[in-house]
């Protein structure tokens, strides 16, 4: 009975673990995007893939789920999309970086170094042993 | 929702930028899944795989399409709903305000369409009976005071349905004394000028009623009718009024013109018999139908019986004639006043004479006794009459004592009603009556009646009555009292009026 116990505890804090990582990817992607953006990716593809290598493929699982986190930031005037021709003659979507996109880019910049310290410092120290599980 | 059904991972629009979200979506879409496609075609995937690779790790390519397009236009969306729901909201207030309006001035149309529809048929109705009714008549005529040249303007004239006894009309004279009844149907009419007030009592004059066969034959018979005027003369306080003013009045209580003043002839200080209100002395020249079934009583007391009371004064009782089943019919019924103890003031129930010692109840102080009618108000028929003068004291009862009331012995002083017999007949001419009373300042004597032989009788009666002495009064009283009281009596002098309604016309 005590390692049923043990089991279904385990299998909660690991379900609470794979929640929590979706939640953390959702809430830093539009940061990841202005970021990949920054460094140079224009399209969806192109911005998918420079994410995709830099996280080593742990970020952005699902391809599509990349556009409308693209939509929202050009919604928002982070972004401005311009319409070009592919050098296979498609129509290819361009995204690049307005003034005010740069300017909440350093800001997430600093808080999430902020909030990633704090965080970091919480759980390096206290949970260590259960996030390592 | 746009339209997805197009979306493949080959497809691409070649088309430049068109403005069409869902077509920029989609292209988009299939740009990434191309160009997945061509890099894993690249790395060595076959063409199939490739592409379905491509999409695997694309995702639901509905749902992030549907996504995207909500980012897009979700916000235009809303804002077309929340328009929508204002101009719903609008519509329906508007709406509620306006078809409750809509709804009554609906009914409100309905409404005068059937008053249309009624005042069409009352106009129908209305033409049919005037097509129907005989044509209307109306008596006109004109009143002058004695001299045909002297009119008689605004004075009141009554026409009177013989048949049901009762004034149908009621006109008054022009500035010129001329009258017109307005419409009348046919039927048998009496027209009189009642001259209901006024003016000394030298007038009882032979006044002419005119009977009007109104639609029939328009003949004209004439039938004997008495005017009476008089009027009380009141003395207050010991002090003579200022003014007394004799007068006729009209329909509606102007006067028509004013006689003299009498003041001046009265005395100047008045204590009659220590009695401190108001005196006033009446001529009344009066008819009784014999025929008539009326109370007969003359109101020495009180008829036996029990009688409707009602106290309007402490002491005083009134209105015991007004249930006198026939006289009910008088035009003019004024109410008896009888001096009884212990009435109080509001009182009402039953009065029993028997109750009450005889010697306690006073004569009644009439104009007229309600079991005689007075000439103005009558239109007599055919029928045996009596024909009556009557020099008639009434007492002011504002600042009369009982005892004052008992102490003027009235019926000593005055009971000077008398009556003779006179026929009146149908169609009978206006006989050539005058009754002239006339009483010098002063003196007793000078009293002429002048009436045809019929009431050779009446005059006698009445001149004997007048001669007999004043009985003295109550004990106490001075002679130069007894003096005063007997000049105050004799202070009226005869002033002529006579008033006809001639020229009756039927049209």
């Amino acid at each position: 009975m005590y390692q049923r116990g043990l089991r279904d505890r385990d299998a909660c804090m690991r379900n609470a673990i794979v929640t929590a990582k979706a939640d953390w990817i959702r809430a830093t992607l539009e940061p990841v995007i202005l970021e990949t953006i920054a460094g140079g990716a224009t399209y969806g593809y192109d911005i998918a893939r420079a994410i995709q290598v830099a996280s080593d493929g742990r970020l952005l699982a699902q391809e599509g789920t990349l556009y409308p986190a693209l939509h929202r930031l050009e919604k928002r005037g982070y972004l401005r999309a311009t319409w070009k021709l592919s050098p296979e003659g498609r129509r290819r979507k361009h995204y690049a970086l307005t003034a005010a996109g740069r300017r909440q880019l350093e800001t997430v910049r600093e808080e999430w170094a902020s909030f990633s310290r704090a965080v970091n410092q919480i759980l390096g120290t206290v949970h260590v042993g259960i996030v390592s599980t | 929702m746009p339209a997805l059904e197009a979306i493949s991972p080959v497809d691409s629009p070649l088309e430049p930028q068109s403005g069409d979200v869902s077509a920029d979506i989609r292209a988009e879409i299939a740009d990434h899944l191309a160009t997945a496609a061509a890099a894993l075609s690249a790395a060595g995937a076959e063409g199939d795989v490739a592409q379905r690779q491509a999409a695997e790790r694309f995702g639901d390519v509905r749902r992030i399409a549907r996504k995207c397009w909500w980012i897009q236009q979700g916000d235009q969306v809303m804002r077309r709903i929340a328009i929508v729901i204002g101009c719903i909201t609008a519509v329906a207030l508007v709406a509620s305000l306006f078809v409750p309006a809509l709804a009554q001035l609906q009914r409100l149309g309905d409404s005068l369409d059937q008053l249309s529809e009624e005042l069409a048929a009352l106009r129908a109705d209305q033409q049919s009976l005037s097509q129907r009714k005989p044509p209307r008549y109306e008596i006109s005529g004109r009143a002058y005071l004695g001299d045909p040249s002297k009119p008689a303007p605004r004075v009141e004239i009554d026409v009177w349905d013989l048949d049901a006894g009762k004034v149908v009309r009621r006109a008054v004279t022009d500035a010129h004394g001329n009258f017109a009844s307005g419409p009348l149907s046919p039927a048998i009419y009496s027209v009189v000028a009642p001259l209901v007030g006024t003016g000394n009592f030298d007038v009882p004059v032979p006044d002419r009623i005119v009977r009007e066969t109104v639609g029939e034959t328009g003949e004209t018979p004439m039938r004997p009718f008495f005017a009476v005027q008089s009027e009380p003369v009141y003395v207050g306080d010991g002090q003579p009024p200022p003014e007394v003013l004799l007068d006729v009045r009209m329909a509606g209580g102007q006067i028509v013109f004013l006689t003299e003043q009498l003041g001046k002839s009265l005395p100047k200080r008045l204590d009659l018999h220590d009695f401190k209100s108001a005196v006033a002395l009446h001529v009344q020249l009066s008819v009784k139908p014999l025929s008539m079934n009326v109370i007969p009583y003359h109101f020495q007391s009180p008829p036996p019986g029990k009688w409707p009371l009602v106290g309007f004064r402490a002491g005083w009782l009134r209105d015991l004639v007004l249930s006198g089943g026939d006289l009910a019919d008088l035009r003019e019924v004024r109410y008896a006043r009888f001096c009884v103890p212990d009435i109080a003031p509001g009182a009402a129930g039953q009065f029993d004479v028997a109750a009450h010692p005889r010697s306690r109840l006073a004569r009644p102080v009439l104009p007229s006794n309600a079991h005689w009618m007075t000439l103005p108000e009558a239109v007599l028929p055919p029928g045996e009459y009596q024909v009556g003068v009557a020099l008639l004291p009434e007492l002011d009862e504002s600042g009369a004592s009982q005892e004052d009331q008992s102490r003027l012995r009235q019926d000593d002083l005055l009971n000077h009603l008398k009556s003779a017999a006179w026929t009146v007949q149908n169609g009978e001419a206006p006989p050539q009556t005058q009754i002239t009373v006339s009483v010098k300042e002063g003196q007793r004597t000078a009293i002429r009646i002048v009436v045809p032989a019929d009431f050779a009788n009446l005059l006698a009666a009445v001149q004997a009555e007048l001669a007999r002495p004043i009985p003295p009064g109550p004990a106490g009283v001075t002679a130069e009292q007894q003096e005063q009281f007997e000049s105050w009596v004799q202070v009226f002098r005869p002033r002529p009026l006579k008033i006809e309604v001639a020229d009756a016309q039927t049209r």
